[in-house]
């Protein structure tokens, strides 16, 4: 098993991806490397918020989205989600796990990070994330860790006091207008220069 | 950014919202606190209305002082009133207290058995509780009394594919179609439901759904998307020769609008583009779906 570090940019997008829409499922895909001991998440990017459950415009997202990844050396290793319902924070309520059984497929291995509703506020003191891996034939529970870990919730919480979560853009977003930016470049943009300031 | 509204813009926005039914309850509630908290009585005969729908932006927002003042007048208002129990009802339900919610609920529906709200406001809780397939039968049981409800239709679709059911699923979003039979949406969304059941039938099922679509609205990018992702299949399946060609011409065809539309954005793009990337990540993304199904003439001869 290895050891799962999580960078600020990928982290923010996540919780800003969950705090957009509050009464909704949704989900992304994580990117980064491996090394046999390490997987190292630096970017995440936001698929859906509404029909998580049907398969073609998750078909379309993998391929786009791991295009673009190779462009830049990277690889999809991983998949994250909120659950619709409040409570649900464990891995057999995960919503269309199927596309992380997918990356498992393609890639040998994947992490599954759900984001727990009932830890995200505006004030957070933990990155409220839990992370499966898969193992021999099963999802397993892990560890994992946020890189800067104290600025990077100082930062998230301000931000979402601000609703910056407004300024995230995903796949779904992407589909209805393609003005929109699933890769969100100028948020990362942003985001870099907020990091940098804390 | 709602401070600078004069009241009567916020009254405005907020009977656009109720005529649209968006759910933007955080925005209800700011304007409402910013612009209307203070000049109820200039709301004349929106008032009341304009109560109650604050008080489910401010449940929504789990601001529930908020939302009890209001409701608080709209009870002195109409003290027997079955609407005004149902949000009663609603409160209860946000503090999760799911028991007494469900007692006012049946006790609305004794009083008038075909109030349709507070059945499926039974099925509410019994989602929001995580217990999908009980939601789904008394949802089902509605149905049967209420059949032309198409807000429930489209429910019962969600929550079958919560439950991974897509063959219900479908079903229920063809009732969905009955109502809306010009609707480019509910089409495209029967061919993503048949496209993931999948095999060689629903497939082409799928792909007669989103050709639908495309023709209602032709700017539907993911009908498009999906007649590309069906018509490869069938280009690529052991389907007769003439049915594979025609397949492939047509995923030519979607895939050239796909372009069209992606591309027309990417210079838009590229105007309010905060870095100096190039736009060529449009064609990247086209090539890597084209990769992806292969070569389509190679395949065919």
């Amino acid at each position: 098993m290895s050891e799962l570090v999580i960078s600020p940019k990928a982290y923010i997008k996540m919780i800003f991806h969950a705090a957009k829409y509050p009464h909704l499922a949704v989900n992304g895909l994580l990117l980064g490397s491996k090394t046999s001991n390490k997987s190292e998440i630096t970017d995440a990017v936001p698929l859906f918020h509404q029909c998580l459950y049907v398969t073609p415009m998750s078909e379309v997202a993998l391929i786009q989205v791991e295009a673009r990844a190779a462009s830049e050396n990277l690889q999809i290793i991983g998949y994250y989600a909120a659950a619709e319902n409040f409570y649900d924070n464990t891995i057999d309520k995960v919503p269309a796990i199927k596309i992380a059984e997918k990356i498992v497929e393609n890639n040998g291995s994947a992490s599954v990070v759900v984001i727990d509703n009932k830890s995200i506020c505006m004030d957070m003191k933990h990155s409220g994330l839990k992370v499966w891996q898969w193992n021999d034939g099963k999802w397993t529970k892990a560890k994992h860790s946020l890189s800067d870990s104290r600025h990077t919730l100082d930062a998230v919480s301000l931000l979402l006091q601000r609703g910056a979560m407004k300024e995230l853009y995903d796949f779904d977003n992407y589909l209805d207008n393609t003005e929109h930016d699933w890769s969100n470049e100028n948020l990362n943009f942003d985001l870099k220069k907020i990091l940098a300031m804390h | 950014m709602y401070e600078d509204l004069s009241w009567s813009e916020a009254k405005d926005l907020l009977r656009k919202w109720r005529d649209d039914n968006e759910r933007k309850s955080d925005e209800v509630v700011q304007i409402f606190e910013y612009c209307l908290a203070d000049k109820i009585k200039k709301l004349g005969t929106e008032r009341l209305i304009i109560l109650e729908q604050v008080f489910v932006a401010a449940l929504d927002c789990s601001r529930i002082k908020l939302a009890e003042d209001c409701i608080r007048v709209l009870i002195s208002e109409f003290p027997e009133s079955l609407r005004v129990m149902k949000l009663k009802a609603m409160l209860l339900e946000a503090l999760e207290r799911y028991d007494d919610a469900l007692d006012v609920l049946e006790s609305i529906i004794k009083k008038d058995e075909t109030n349709a709200a507070a059945r499926k406001r039974k099925v509410a809780i019994l989602k929001a509780k995580g217990q999908i397939s009980d939601a789904i039968k008394e949802l089902c049981d509605y149905l049967k009394k209420f059949m032309s409800d198409q807000e429930a239709w489209h429910e019962l679709c969600n929550l079958y594919l919560i439950e991974g059911d897509f063959t219900k699923a479908s079903f229920c979003m063809e009732e969905v179609l009955l109502h809306n039979p010009y609707s480019h949406l509910v089409h495209q969304r029967i061919g993503d439901i048949r496209y993931t059941i999948g095999g060689q039938e629903n497939i082409e099922i799928a792909k007669s759904y989103y050709a639908q679509a495309v023709k209602l609205n032709g700017n539907n990018l993911r009908a498009l998307y999906g007649l590309y992702l069906c018509c490869s299949h069938i280009a690529t399946s052991k389907a007769q020769v003439t049915k594979r060609k025609e397949a492939q011409k047509l995923a030519t065809w979607a895939m050239s609008k796909i372009f069209d539309i992606t591309n027309k954005s990417s210079k838009q793009q590229q105007k309010s583009s905060k870095t100096s990337t190039g736009n060529n990540k449009n064609s990247t993304d086209i090539e890597a779906l084209e990769a992806a199904f292969g070569n389509l003439d190679a395949k065919l001869n």
